[in-house]
């Protein structure tokens, strides 16, 4: 299965140079294989970026764009995506004579197209990156093929942090956040007491099918090497129905039953809108979530704190998935030159500085000091990027479709009551026959 | 089914007209009528209340949708649900793309199956009896079944996320449907009327398109319509085959909206999305209902 | 007349003999039936036939992820492997049997409920079957993403209007009652009435209409002689509506068999396995998790399912013509 997978890789970087070769644009210097071009006058080159930018830290988008026109003379039109089924338009895009010329994925969908040769390798121009030596250990990991070579650039890392409702925790006489998950359940039985009159009161919700949050939960009673599945000499098992994993879903299944109201079969996505409504105290979600929810209600504005999860262990904070997202150029793309050098400008220092202040982890360990020190906010979600945290299995097989629906899905049947172990064990049985390549 | 279009339109139109006088007569005793009408307004209601609700959602302040205890009456008119939802980038551009493609499907499958039905239903030929049961099967064929390859062959020729390429897709239920409906109402249209054009001078083509083509107008309205509405509605192939936001059909707008982080929970929004994306639909059908009904009876093959 | 007879039946004069009645055929313009229908052959061929092709040889082929797509060369022919894979996998006889139960289920409850209905409307005042009938040509022209939309949101589990109104019938527990959480209950309630509202309109209009076929003077003699309602409805209703119940079950079973958007948009684009009726199930591998090979087998079983009910239906369509 390794053989097979190197094979592949070789056989798709192969491709990649040979077909970068065959078609470069002619005309400027950009023919060679993964370099960086700045001659783009008159020309407009397309990069898609997901629409989290455009919300969270549009600055940071309008800066590059400037930045780079002002480089190279070429104009970029931005294409605006959407998470939902983003993994079939990709497939498609870079399948076909229509790639744009940088494309934004997340970390957890790298693999597929690496391995099958969409991307362009841009292992000769890494040094040109900003900050490339101390890129985050696992978006790097994400961005790298198998042997090494580099295929993407880490863009920025996401982890999940409590967020809470300051006012109604202080009402309800919390005095400090809580740093173990004995005093966040106290907390959330004070704010649960205090707040028994309001219809439809979550203390904490959790929705259901946010297996990002459960599989925390899984990994700090099991630990983050060989979460979900492990591989030995080629072949995956699946370690979801390991007891120590399901002990620490467990303890997620109470807490959701306990103070959590009306989401048992539904997932993360609306949790801001229904946070934004006023009857939730705290949910577990991105930096960026906050933002969201003071947006859709202003007078929550300056309400809303963040503290890392505490480990329900006892000590320190229950890991997270150290999720983000990746550049890539197109291998079929008609400027990858330019693509390339937007990418560099995009994720400079200053491009860098610009994002961490909106509340994104940075993608390098140097910057994660000014992150942190940005507002108690980062703070938290530093500490929790910088403790430990999990990822997927990083295969080529692992898709968003079968595998993390098959997560949601057991995630959801478990908080609607569910045995965790009979659950787990169906969505054991689809993951490891997809990472085993069946 | 080809029993009534053949029987002549005046005994049609007796038959509704005695509908009511069919069925009420001697011993048709007044309470059991009420009885009956008690029971067909409840199944009325019942089937209206879905549509009843998304109006009234659409149309209510957003503080009302999301209350535990739901009003049944509107408490306040509000349309901020529809500024949210025409404010939504993607709604007017993807209302025309679903427009442009409706049209196109219909305009290209009437005027491809009307020739195919002329010839049809006015020559006889070796193979015509095979292509006319082709037009049926080709219709009971599970589009869903043949996504995958559409999918993978679209790609290749450079028709993904093209509108022309769902256009030609569509035209699998159009062409077919819309043969199958014209050739019994042409072969209705008695041959002498065309015989006699062409001995008044007329070419073959002639005859079919100023004899032929003005009789069968009605068939092509309401085939028009019947396909007007398949395509305006349909979704599988619109969501597998475009991808970009603003070439996307309405339908594939509104599952994409009710999915997304920003508007998942906002249900006014959704409904209002809902409501104005069936309005041409419903407008279609309020005004050719006519046509429908009978055009139902007549050939009608696809729900 | 047959379906397929392009004589009208104006011509009767003619002669027996379909041959002697033949038109005479030009030798000039042999060609002009061909060139009329050669359009629509050719675009059935490309968008229809091509793609059947194709999704035999993707059946008999490797190509079960990106990978395989995006480099060609990889693709390799293997048998009847994938078959054997597909068939061999218990989620997806599990999605097959779904799919049988549900669309069972629905096309028992559409064609009983619209029988019923059909036979109502013509006990009712002229008023009350105008009102049914324009209601039903309403709900009849409601996409069906709108109507999966539409469900999703009156079945939620917060503010819900059905959970509402249970409470108010009596249901104290039922104010936050998740429809969904359990597949069972969500797909064969909840889909199925999805399902089963958009699909009255045409089956009680199409049974309205052919129930004012059946000749008034029957009805009436066999309400002389003693009939009751159920009766009547039995011994000469029903013999009257037979063409057009068979037509309509066998359409109701391959429309219904084939269900997928309203699944999607009840389930916001992610219908949890439990959800999965074969047409979503293939789907979701296949552009989903891009499993191609695998969704095509998927696919042909699924056509071959459907192929006793198309064949029943096609002879039915046949005879009904035969019977002018």
């Amino acid at each position: 299965m390794k053989r097979k997978f190197a094979a592949a890789a070789a056989l798709a970087t192969a491709t990649v140079l040979s077909a970068a070769a065959c078609s470069s644009s002619g005309s400027s210097g950009s023919s060679a294989q993964g370099a960086l071009s700045t001659d783009g006058k008159g020309k407009t080159i397309t990069v898609w970026l997901q629409q989290d930018a455009k919300n969270g830290w549009d600055n940071v988008v309008t800066s590059a764009v400037s930045e780079f026109k002002k480089e190279t003379g070429a104009d970029v039109k931005i294409e605006w995506q959407t998470w939902n089924n983003y993994s079939t338009k990709l497939d498609t895009a870079l399948l076909s004579g229509n790639a744009p010329d940088a494309v934004e994925l997340g970390n957890t969908q790298t693999a597929k197209y690496i391995a099958a040769g969409s991307f362009v390798n841009l292992s000769g121009v890494k040094s040109k990156f900003d900050n490339s030596s101390s890129w985050l250990d696992s978006l790097t990991a994400s961005s790298e093929s198998p042997d090494g070579q580099l295929y993407a650039i880490p863009y920025y890392a996401g982890v999940r942090t409590l967020i809470y409702r300051t006012d109604l925790f202080s009402a309800a006489g919390v005095t400090t956040a809580p740093t173990t998950m004995a005093e966040l359940t106290a907390d959330l039985d004070k704010v649960e007491a205090a707040n028994k009159k309001t219809k439809n009161f979550s203390a904490l919700y959790l929705p259901g099918q946010d297996w990002y949050v459960g599989t925390s939960f899984g990994a700090d009673t099991y630990g983050t090497d060989g979460l979900i599945a492990k591989n030995s000499g080629g072949k995956w098992t699946g370690t979801l129905t390991d007891p120590n994993f399901i002990k620490g879903v467990q303890t997620w299944a109470d807490l959701q039953k306990k103070y959590s109201v009306g989401g048992a079969s539904v997932n993360e996505a609306d949790q801001d809108a229904r946070m934004a409504k006023g009857n939730i105290a705290a949910i577990v979600g991105l930096g960026w979530e906050a933002g969201s929810v003071t947006t859709d209600n202003k007078a929550l504005t300056g309400k809303l704190a963040e503290v890392a999860l505490p480990s329900a262990t006892g000590s320190g904070t229950a890991p997270q998935m150290l999720g983000g997202s990746d550049l890539a150029v197109p291998a079929k793309a008609k400027n990858p030159g330019l693509g390339a050098e937007f990418l560099r400008i995009f994720t400079d220092t200053a491009n860098q500085k610009l994002l961490l202040a909106k509340g994104a982890i940075p993608n390098n360990k140097t910057l994660m000091a000014a992150f942190e020190a940005t507002s108690p906010a980062n703070k938290a979600a530093g500490e929790a990027a910088s403790g430990k945290t999990w990822f997927i299995p990083n295969s080529q097989y692992w898709s968003q479709a079968s595998d993390e629906t098959a997560l949601a899905t057991a995630f959801g049947a478990i908080a609607g009551g569910a045995d965790p172990t009979q659950s787990l064990t169906t969505a054991q049985t689809t993951i490891v026959n997809d990472l085993n390549g069946s | 089914m080809a029993a009534t279009t053949t029987a002549p339109r005046r005994s049609a139109r007796a038959a509704r007209a005695s509908e009511s006088s069919q069925f009420s007569g001697v011993g048709r005793s007044r309470t059991m009528t009420g009885v009956w009408n008690t029971i067909a307004l409840v199944f009325a209601v019942v089937m209206a209340f879905p549509i009843y609700w998304m109006v009234l959602t659409a149309i209510q302040p957003s503080r009302d949708v999301l209350s535990a205890h739901p009003k049944f009456w509107p408490t306040g008119l509000n349309f901020h649900s529809f500024h949210t939802v025409t404010s939504d980038p993607n709604f007017a551009p993807d209302l025309l793309n679903t427009a442009i493609i409706t049209i196109g499907a219909v305009v290209l499958g009437l005027i491809v199956g009307f020739l195919a039905a002329v010839s049809v239903a006015r020559f006889r030929f070796t193979g015509r009896n095979p292509f006319v049961l082709a037009m049926l099967i080709v219709q009971m064929v599970p589009l869903i079944a043949l996504i995958i390859p559409l999918y993978i062959i679209l790609n290749r020729e450079g028709l993904y996320d093209q509108l022309f390429g769902v256009v030609l897709a569509y035209l699998v239920f159009t062409i077919p449907y819309v043969v199958w409906v014209l050739r019994s109402f042409i072969v209705n249209i008695p041959r002498e009327l065309d015989e006699a054009a062409m001995v008044d001078g007329c070419t073959r083509w002639g005859a079919f398109l100023r004899v032929i083509l003005p009789l069968t107008a009605p068939g092509l309205i309401s085939t028009g319509v019947y396909c007007w509405i398949q395509t305006w509605n349909e979704f599988a192939i619109a969501n597998t085959l475009l991808s970009s936001a603003n070439k996307q059909t309405s339908m594939v707008w509104l599952t994409t909206y009710s999915a997304s982080p920003t508007h998942g929970a906002d249900y006014g929004a959704q409904m209002a999305g809902s409501l104005l994306i069936s309005l041409p639909v419903i407008i279609v059908f309020v005004v050719f209902q006519k046509r429908l009904a009978s055009g139902l009876t007549s050939g009608a093959v696809k729900g | 007349m047959t379906v397929l007879d392009s004589e009208p039946a104006a011509t009767a004069e003619r002669p027996a003999t379909p041959e002697a009645g033949r038109p005479p055929r030009f030798a000039r313009g042999w060609y002009l039936p061909y060139a009329l229908i050669l359009p629509a052959a050719l675009l059935l061929i490309g968008i229809m036939g091509y793609p059947l092709v194709q999704l035999i040889l993707l059946a008999f082929q490797n190509t079960n992820d990106f990978l395989h797509l995006a480099n060609p060369a990889l693709v390799k022919y293997v048998g009847f492997d994938t078959f054997q894979k597909v068939l061999s996998t218990p989620e997806f006889w599990q999605s097959v049997e779904r799919s049988v139960i549900f669309t069972a289920e629905v096309v028992a409850l559409s064609i009983v409920i619209a029988l019923a209905v059909a036979a109502l409307l013509s006990r009712v005042s002229g008023w009350v079957r105008v009102t049914v009938l324009t209601v039903l040509m309403f709900v009849w022209a409601v996409p069906a993403i709108v109507t999966g939309t539409l469900f999703r949101w009156m079945f939620a589990n917060s503010s819900g209007v059905i959970d509402y109104i249970c409470y108010l019938l009596g249901g104290k527990g039922m104010l936050n009652h998740d429809w969904f959480a359990s597949p069972t209950q969500g797909l064969y309630v909840v889909a199925a009435a999805v399902v089963v509202w958009g699909a009255l309109p045409f089956l009680v209009l199409g049974f309205h209409a052919a129930m004012t076929q059946v000749p008034r003077e029957l009805l009436e003699a066999a309400r002389l002689d003693g009939a009751g309602p159920l009766q009547s409805f039995r011994h000469v209703t029903l013999p009257v509506v037979r063409p057009f119940l068979g037509i309509a079950t066998a359409l109701s079973f391959i429309w219904d068999f084939q269900v997928f958007a309203q699944i999607e948009s009840l389930r916001a684009n992610t219908p949890e396995p439990g959800y999965q009726t074969i047409g979503v199930y293939l789907y979701a591998k296949g552009i989903g998790s891009s499993h191609y090979s695998n969704s095509a087998v998927m696919s042909i079983v699924m056509i071959l399912l459907m192929l006793t009910v198309l064949v029943l239906y096609i002879r039915q369509v046949l005879r009904t013509g035969e019977q002018d």
